[in-house]
């Protein structure tokens, strides 16, 4: 179980349909929103999909950029 | 069941940071599971939190690090860090996976019969100072080198500069080594120089929090979307705000993802940044857009010397004496130079369409609107490096828009420690600590006195720089070099010339790293280093921030650090009078010897406009901006602010406070220093004061310096511009990133960039071999047509992070003959289907 948290800055006219393109994916949740940006949470089995999927929502059409905020992977290095 | 709450305290958790930083919010306030001390402590999920700083570059975002039990396994931004307010780049993800690669060096290696085979680190540290005895009884202090980076931490890179400064105690000829360098002279040693010669006083005036009050943004050949991807969001929020009003001005060489962002792209040929910097500050002579009261008050306009040579030579053969000189010239004739970069002429030169050109022109030059400009590699891998840095500061003081939040010019780096190590520390080898240099009587008077050792005992002659440091090995002079914390044997331009003289003349080579590396390759003796938070650190950022960090982890099996290193070598230096080098130089407690030689390397700074913060407040603190200036003399030794205290403000502190961080230095409303100096010099207009210019009467000096062409330009035989740099995945020369096994498999080798057009007209498609050669030999790479760079026409791109194909191996090591810094973003190179 890796755990991460994003936000995601975005052209003010295209939030509607950011916002349905993450709805598409699985593992991500939009948990707030404000000022053309998102916060979202990704969970999956490693880090390595969650880095994918950060990078695939950064290529939608309208996202200007995205940084990540936290980031918990214990299972990971334990069964590593 | 408790695995179940485990997860959703977690996502709970990550969801409430993530939304603080999204609304930029104190994080602490919603966030209170993750909330930490600075020392450590343990949350609600038994993690145990403690403070540190990204590895990778040189934005230098705060990271908080959760350790359970002996390893990392959560990491987040640093809400109370200034720098990066909570956010991470996507290279968070990874930041502590450098540190689990499966061939981490663990034991000393010592070359036999031409093999490496472990040691003990007995045999290792005996061998090194023995060799170094040899060398420096033999041979002198001219014959020993050490090249580290801006990777090594405040600690190291001090204790590194006093060890090969000192030893004039071993030496026959009785005087230290210079021949000290850090690979920051590859990086930003332009900017280093340009800011020497105009303010007399290194680093950025400003503060990345200019970024919140800007309306304009230029950025110079930095790809910010990329490679300083924090401070680009920064930017991407600005505009969000006012999306209308502020511009986004990107120029560069090639297409970037920071140039889908911008409101105005201007493509320019290589070089010719130089004309086009001289035509925006005629633009505002000509349209009389320059801040009079500002330039009279503050400025002196010089001349600089022209056809200066490109370093091609060794020795610098080719570099005239006076490379460096400026003549004094009025306004005037400042207006008549830069007459002649006229719209037509530059939009000629550059190939940048003339509306494009003046439409920078009219953004930047607007008196209403605040400018910042950014740059890094693409203005300082220039083999005009100082003259460009001068040329932007040029426009930033006719608009009089400097030094003030939201107005100045800004020159980015690319390590974590560029500015705290390589710069303050003054590891270069013409530099002493806070700006001093080896030339100057009283400034090795002053070092000497804080060693405490002889006078005599500093070399007054600069060291060789990086490039001739190299060329020495090559040509006999340099018998030991000790690499530490950086992979010269894969980053030096013109790469077989170096490795040709490593594995063939005779030179002992020493490397302290982490994981093999192709300068390992080339070692007779490698040994095996602690990295990150496996040991006590400190660096500094861009914006004058110095952070930090305990340690938190074990470093794994034999490692040890490159401070402890250094140690044990300078205790096997025996002296005539039965003590050690260490003895004199690295006289500390076991126990507290990183305070000791905080508060010794602090000692430097205090009271000349350089004032670092006190150990014990670096420890609390997540991260301080210098000057971190106190308001008497009893502590920062020279000057007493209380008659000025009230009147300036503390962004990063409250009202009342004995210490102020200066974030906009030169400023009299934020900067104590310049309050004093407008106080005591009451016929001085205005806010702004360059205090540390006293060479110049205290003000800037404007640069006129023409368009000069490249060392060496695309011809019929190699008829493309090369430009080498980085990927969003690697960093440097990939020895940390290429070990996670995520960012290996993202990217795992260097492809070339090329522009479709010449793709098509070459027959090349994506994924075909092609050979790059130039004068200098052939690399064959992978082509990449559609990439997520596109170059312009006639230039290709290729990253350095490869080992298994180093593109430095056709670069070109020319150089600026005033920084010294080489280029690595032109050379002419032909291609070829193979």
């Amino acid at each position: 179980m890796v755990i991460s948290s994003l936000v995601i800055y975005c052209h003010s006219e295209f939030l509607d349909y950011v916002s349905e393109q993450i709805k598409t994916l699985p593992c991500v949740e939009i948990v707030g929103s404000h000022n053309s940006k998102f916060a979202v949470v990704i969970e999956t089995e490693t880090t390595e999909q969650s880095a994918e999927l950060a990078e695939e929502i950064r290529l939608f059409t309208g996202v200007l950029s995205l940084e990540l905020v936290t980031h918990f992977f214990e299972d990971e290095v334990q069964n590593s | 069941m408790e695995n179940f709450s485990r997860r959703n305290f977690l996502k709970s958790t990550a969801a409430s940071v993530a939304i603080s930083s999204m609304i930029g919010c104190e994080q602490k306030k919603t966030a209170e599971p993750l909330k930490q001390a600075a020392g450590g402590s343990s949350d609600q999920l038994g993690l145990e939190w403690d403070k540190a700083v990204c590895r990778f570059c040189g934005t230098g975002c705060g990271v908080l690090v959760g350790r359970k039990d002996s390893k990392i396994v959560a990491t987040k931004g640093d809400p109370d860090c200034y720098s990066n307010k909570g956010l991470n780049c996507i290279k968070g993800y990874f930041l502590s996976k450098i540190l689990y690669g499966e061939d981490r060096l663990t034991k000393p290696l010592i070359r036999k019969n031409g093999k490496l085979e472990e040691a003990t680190w007995e045999e290792a540290l005996d061998l090194i100072a023995s060799k170094y005895v040899e060398i420096l009884k033999n041979d002198g202090s001219n014959a020993v080198a050490m090249f580290g980076s801006g990777q090594w931490t405040i600690f190291e890179g001090y204790a590194a500069t006093k060890f090969m400064r000192s030893l004039g105690f071993v030496s026959k000829d009785g005087v230290g080594s210079n021949n000290i360098e850090p690979n920051a002279r590859m990086c930003m040693a332009s900017a280093v120089a340009a800011f020497m010669r105009t303010f007399q006083s290194d680093e950025p005036m400003g503060s990345y929090e200019d970024i919140e009050h800007a309306d304009t943004f230029v950025l110079w050949g930095a790809n910010m979307a990329e490679m300083h991807p924090v401070l680009f969001s920064r930017i991407v929020d600005t505009k969000i705000k006012d999306k209308i009003h502020v511009k986004l001005v990107d120029l560069g060489t090639q297409f970037t993802r920071t140039s889908e962002e911008a409101d105005l792209y201007l493509q320019f040929k290589p070089q010719t940044d130089l004309a086009i910097a001289n035509y925006f500050a005629n633009y505002i002579v000509q349209n009389n857009l320059y801040d009079k009261d500002f330039i009279e008050t503050n400025t002196v306009f010089k001349r600089g010397q022209t056809n200066i040579g490109y370093g091609l030579k060794d020795g610098g053969a080719d570099i005239p004496k006076d490379a460096e000189a400026m003549f004094p010239m009025t306004f005037d004739e400042y207006k008549a130079f830069v007459s002649t970069y006229t719209l037509e002429y530059v939009s000629e030169l550059s190939g940048v369409p003339k509306e494009k050109l003046e439409e920078a022109a009219r953004l930047i030059a607007d008196p209403k609107r605040k400018v910042v400009s950014f740059w890094t590699m693409g203005f300082n891998q220039h083999t005009r490096g100082t003259w460009v840095n001068q040329l932007v500061y040029n426009i930033h003081l006719l608009t009089g828009k400097i030094s003030k939040p939201g107005n100045g010019p800004f020159s980015l780096t690319g390590q974590p420690s560029a500015c705290g190590t390589a710069r303050e520390v003054g590891t270069f080898s013409h530099r002493l600590p806070a700006d001093m240099v080896v030339a100057n009587e009283e400034h090795r008077k002053k070092t000497a006195e804080i060693w405490k050792i002889p006078v005599e005992k500093i070399n007054p002659k600069p060291g060789l720089h990086t490039v001739e440091m190299f060329r020495a090995i090559d040509n006999g002079k340099i018998k030991l070099l000790w690499v530490q914390v950086t992979n010269p044997f894969q980053s030096m331009p013109n790469l077989n010339r170096y490795r040709k003289a490593a594995q063939e003349k005779d030179v002992f080579i020493v490397v302290s790293d982490v994981y093999p590396t192709r300068s390992t390759e080339v070692a007779d003796v490698v040994l095996p280093s602690a990295m990150w938070t496996e040991k006590e650190g400190a660096y500094g950022n861009a914006e004058r921030r110095t952070q930090h960090w305990n340690k938190i982890v074990e470093p794994p099996g034999e490692a040890k650090t490159e401070i402890w290193q250094m140690f044990e070598v300078a205790k096997r230096m025996k002296l005539d009078d039965g003590k050690t080098l260490a003895d004199l130089i690295y006289n500390y407690n076991p126990e507290t010897y990183y305070k000791e030689i905080w508060e010794e390397y602090r000692s430097f700074s205090l009271g000349i406009g350089k004032d670092l913060a006190p150990y014990d407040v670096l420890k609390e603190k997540h991260g301080v901006v210098w000057p971190y200036v106190h308001k008497t003399k009893e502590i920062n030794t020279k000057v007493d602010f209380t008659e000025v205290w009230e009147n300036v403000e503390n962004p990063e502190g409250k009202k009342g406070d004995d210490f102020i961080s200066v974030k906009w230095r030169y400023n009299a409303k934020y900067d104590p220093y310049a309050a004093k100096f407008l106080k005591d010099h009451p016929e001085h207009k205005g806010e702004i004061a360059f205090y540390k210019a006293k060479g110049n009467d205290y003000k800037a000096v404007v640069l006129a310096v023409p368009y000069e062409a490249a060392a060496e330009e695309p011809n019929n035989e190699f008829p493309f511009w090369l430009c080498t740099g980085r990927v969003l995945e690697h960093w440097h020369t990939g020895t940390m990133t290429m070990r996670v096994p995520e960012l290996r498999r993202a990217v795992p080798r260097a492809v070339v960039n090329l522009n479709p057009e010449d793709a098509k007209t070459l027959g090349i498609k994506g994924g075909d071999l092609v050979k790059i050669s130039s004068k200098r030999g052939s690399v064959v790479f992978p082509a990449d047509v559609n990439g997520r760079s596109i170059p312009a026409k006639g230039s290709v791109f290729i990253p350095f992070f490869d080992e298994t194909r180093m593109v430095n191996e056709i670069t070109i090591d020319a150089y600026c003959p005033i920084s010294k810094e080489p280029d690595y973003k032109k050379c002419a190179v032909k291609i070829e289907k193979v």
